[in-house]
């Protein structure tokens, strides 16, 4: 860590020591990237587009009403120097309010309580909201700035790929993309795939009443950028292989199969956020090798601090491990990672068990949510269990997989890191 | 390592079955069979080599450069730092023995990291964590050795049956093992020998009867 740098890195291995045999061994490695709380940092001005779905049913339940106040909200919040602008979208999409710096606060409410006569049609089509959000952004677009979109739907889209598409070639010129599902009728694999891959957040609202807290909290995150295009780096040593890797912090996804080259294992992290920690789990495939400590990798993070006009730092930390005959030495496991290891098992257990149901493999599936659901218990989250063994049931008895219990689901999962923070729930 | 569940093969230090997704046994607690045949000579610490203003590592030859603490190819150490501790596997010593009824042999439980003692006094013994909320305070209570809390509040019992001990989990979160061996079937009664090794959820005893 360099001294008066922005952002700490920290890793933990599960085994600090690793007995020596003549076999490969598997240590799981977790690298915290932690941002460190600096007032004077000041804060990154925001280039923001919010994308809003006013087909048919959003009129249903009030919806289009909690979006409205959100909104108003977020246009309260906004600072002097911030850009926003705001694209209603059905069948077609229109801008509501362009790209601009909001000093009239009070005409903008006036135009976001009137978004009902704003003519776009009934159905859904997404693409054409992001196509308009993207050109608005890209009217002002700065590096200097956070440039991001906000996009809510509560429904299925047409041309699904091609939003995804878009999205992650507009992430690449460095725009984020954060999505808000409402209900249960949004396709939460696209909504949860273009936020992870865009450097922005999925959220599931399950009740239109929570619309702008969820406005709130995604705001507030946005605002508090302090470090900006981060990616961390593990550079293996010789022989030493990633075997998988995943997010697990602030939420779990996989990270499938990211760049490797010259045994650097790289990873696009998103936009650090005051107070919000990001966390990678890898699995790391160690050879056998004799007693000693060895340096089995280098995780280095390399970021811009935009507001300081600094770009390309980074900070480095060796990950070495000791190989001992000890056995006393060799029991000692972290138990901390292990936590994660086992939440990132229930995580891939739900994963793989629905793509399983996907494709007929029932009993599989099955006894993948059960085991799973076990080690839920075990950790006190009895509700996600419940709802793991309902969609179990469901699977057996050949019943579709019900739409609202799967984003429960799903969305459920990939927050489980989170209780280790608040409360660390042990086995009962 | 296989998984006790499905057989699948899993790298050791794996802690849960690539397949089937179960729980496997910690790896690295408890020594193979032939621990001691296996266990490879110390690495001779050699100085390490200085080419023309280059770091040699000693390991593989790679060429590093000066300042350098860890080859930048395999990672060994370039300082010269002495390996990590390197010892021998202990054998299993049998403990100084406690005074017991005379004529009767003494058990117990020995807990590996702290070496603490449990006496097996009465010919039932039930072994879990203390949880007085709920009225619970096993015979012997593991509250202390499991930091982790790992172990249920009623893991597992110990039965004594003439000269004979008998092991059986009580339904516990996350198991018990006996020796390595696949996770023990809850209310299933194993009989156990000196120096056999239990493991509750993470923390392991040896039994040792004298």
């Amino acid at each position: 860590m360099t001294p008066g740098s922005e952002v700490n890195l920290k890793s933990t291995l599960s085994y600090s020591y690793i007995q020596v045999t003549s076999e490969d061994k598997l240590v799981y490695l977790l690298v915290d990237v932690l941002p460190v709380a600096q007032s004077s940092l000041g804060h990154v001005p925001l280039n923001l587009s919010l994308v809003l779905d006013k087909s048919g049913s959003m009129y249903a339940q009030e919806k289009l009403e909690y979006v409205k106040k959100a909104v108003i909200y977020v246009i309260d919040q906004l600072r002097s120097d911030d850009i926003s602008s705001i694209v209603a979208f059905a069948d077609r999409a229109r801008v509501v309010v362009p790209s601009q710096q909001i000093f009239d606060k009070g005409g903008v409410k006036n135009t976001v309580q009137r978004i009902d006569n704003v003519s776009v049609g009934g159905g859904t089509h997404m693409f054409k909201g992001i196509v308009a959000a993207c050109d608005e952004v890209m009217k002002n677009y700065s590096p200097n700035r956070k440039n991001h979109v906000i996009l809510l739907s509560d429904g299925l889209t047409v041309a699904e790929s091609k939003c995804l598409k878009k999205c992650r070639e507009e992430a690449t010129k460095g725009i984020s993309f954060s999505t808000l599902g409402v209900g249960n009728d949004f396709n939460q694999k696209l909504m949860m795939d273009i936020a992870d891959t865009t450097g922005g957040k999925s959220y599931y609202i399950d009740v239109p009443s929570d619309i702008p807290n969820i406005f709130a909290q995604e705001l507030k995150g946005v605002q508090s950028v302090v470090v900006q295009n981060p990616t961390l780096h593990l550079k293996l040593s010789r022989n030493v292989q990633v075997k998988r890797a995943y997010k697990v912090k602030p939420l779990i996804s996989d990270l499938g199969n990211p760049l490797i080259s010259n045994q650097v294992y790289s990873v696009k992290l998103s936009d650090l956020q005051k107070d919000e920690p990001q966390s990678i789990l890898y699995e790391l495939v160690l050879p056998s090798r004799q007693a000693g400590s060895y340096r089995i990798a280098q995780a280095s993070l390399e970021y811009d601090v935009i507001i300081k006009g600094e770009k390309g730092k980074q900070t480095t930390q060796d990950i070495v491990i000791a190989y001992t005959s000890d056995y006393s030495l060799t029991g000692m496991v972290d138990s901390y990672v292990m936590n994660l290891v086992d939440l990132v098992s229930v995580f891939r257990q739900q994963t793989r068990a629905l793509e399983l149901a996907q494709i007929g493999e029932h009993a599989k599936a099955t006894q993948l949510l059960k085991t799973a659901a076990t080690t839920l218990l075990d950790r006190g989250q009895k509700d996600l269990a419940t709802t793991f063994l309902e969609e179990a049931k469901n699977i057996e008895q050949g019943v579709n997989t019900s739409v609202a219990g799967t984003k429960k689901l799903e969305y459920g999962t990939r927050k489980l890191t989170q209780m280790l923070d608040d409360a660390f729930l042990p086995p009962i | 390592m296989k998984c006790p569940v499905c057989g699948v093969d899993n790298l050791e230090g794996s802690a849960y079955c690539d397949d089937c997704g179960s729980k496997l046994p910690a790896a690295g607690a408890a020594p193979p069979p032939q621990s001691q045949a296996v266990a490879p000579p110390p690495v001779a610490v050699t100085p390490t080599p200085l080419v023309g203003g280059k770091l040699t590592c000693p390991a593989c030859s790679f060429e590093n450069n000066l300042g350098e603490a860890f080859c930048s190819d395999c990672g060994a150490s370039l300082t010269g730092a002495p390996p990590a501790p390197v010892s021998v596997p202990s054998v299993q010593q049998p403990p100084p023995s406690t005074p017991g009824v005379p004529g009767r042999p003494v058990a117990k439980l020995i807990e590996k990291k702290t070496q603490r003692e449990f006496p097996l006094t009465a010919d039932v013994m039930i072994a879990g964590r203390q949880s007085p909320a709920d009225n619970i305070f096993p015979d012997l209570d593991l509250t202390e050795v499991d930091t982790d809390s790992y172990v249920s509040r009623r893991h597992l019992q110990i039965i004594r049956q003439g000269d004979q001990y008998l092991v059986e989990d009580l339904g516990s979160s996350n198991g018990t093992f006996l020796n390595e061996g696949p996770r023990l079937n809850p209310g299933i009664q194993q009989s156990l020998n000196n120096g056999d090794r239990i493991q509750l959820g993470q923390t392991e005893f040896v039994f040792v009867i004298s």
